[in-house]
């Protein structure tokens, strides 16, 4: 199994990223410890906070502007 | 020890840091016209592919902007403050400071935005932190309300883009726990 294909490691990678967008005061060291307990490195770590914070930018652009789903996403999603 | 090397990572120093991530703090400080090299981007030194990532992002901010700066920043200080974002809230108070934005109109943003005059700059920072803390809230009239103060579509788009900046920048600090620069400290008289 390559490292990104163990579940376990997937979801606390996704709870962390939730956690800083969401909660990033809530951060606490052990919420990077356990990550790194699972073989992720700093490095990654970072990288995962700069997605989320990308993340909830996009999110506040999309939301504030009232932006559609575009027409081909929605096909795809079969919507 | 900086509650960020308690979180386990390592701040990276100008006189430690690879000859990739040395190049990258040089290109910050030429590019941001900062003499030093502040705890936010230092604490990016691990990993060189972020710094890249976070010095684009903002470099493409500060180059395609036309909002004035004071006004930037205002925005960028005003919701660090709802926030409670205490490095970036510093960091913005100390460039609104620079760019000459007075003493009450800096109490009432972190404040009470009902006491920032003039009116068109309250409307602004209202929306700003709408947009920035309750973005699905934001409707029709929260533009109109805006363009009939004579803020244009250009304009207020580049607010939310700012907003959405001042978010993603206080996410990152508050997060990694970065401290407040000491130089930034001493400019607010708190060394």
């Amino acid at each position: 199994m390559k490292r990104w294909e163990n579940p376990e490691r997937v979801r606390v990678i996704i709870e962390f990223a939730v956690k800083s967008s969401k909660y990033p005061q809530t951060v606490v060291v052990q919420d990077f410890q356990s990550r790194r307990d699972m073989g992720i490195t700093d490095d990654e770590i970072l990288q995962i906070a700069n997605v989320a914070s990308i993340a909830v930018y996009l999110d506040t652009m999309a939301d504030t502007f009232k932006v559609e789903v575009d027409q081909e996403y929605k096909n795809v999603l079969g919507q | 020890m900086s509650e960020f090397r308690k979180m386990g990572f390592k701040m990276i120093e100008e006189d430690s840091a690879s000859a990739e991530v040395r190049q990258l703090y040089d290109d910050f400080k030429r590019n941001f016209q900062s003499p030093t090299v502040p705890n936010y981007i230092k604490a990016f030194g691990e990993s060189p592919e972020s710094l890249r990532l976070y010095m684009g992002v903002m470099s493409s901010v500060y180059q395609n902007l036309s909002l004035p700066q004071a006004l930037t920043a205002m925005i960028c200080f005003t919701i660090a403050t709802k926030n409670q974002c205490l490095y970036c809230s510093s960091l913005h108070e100390v460039t609104c400071r620079t760019l000459g934005v007075d003493e009450d109109t800096l109490t009432a943003l972190a404040e009470d935005l009902n006491e920032v005059n003039p009116l068109r700059i309250r409307a602004i920072m209202e929306f700003a932190v709408k947009a920035a803390k309750k973005s699905k809230e934001v409707t029709a009239e929260d533009y109109e309300n805006l363009r009939n103060l004579g803020v244009s579509n250009n304009e207020i788009m580049q607010i939310v883009f700012i907003a959405g900046i001042a978010v993603f920048n206080d996410i990152l600090a508050d997060s990694f726990k970065i401290e407040v620069d000491p130089e930034v400290n001493e400019a607010l008289g708190k060394s």
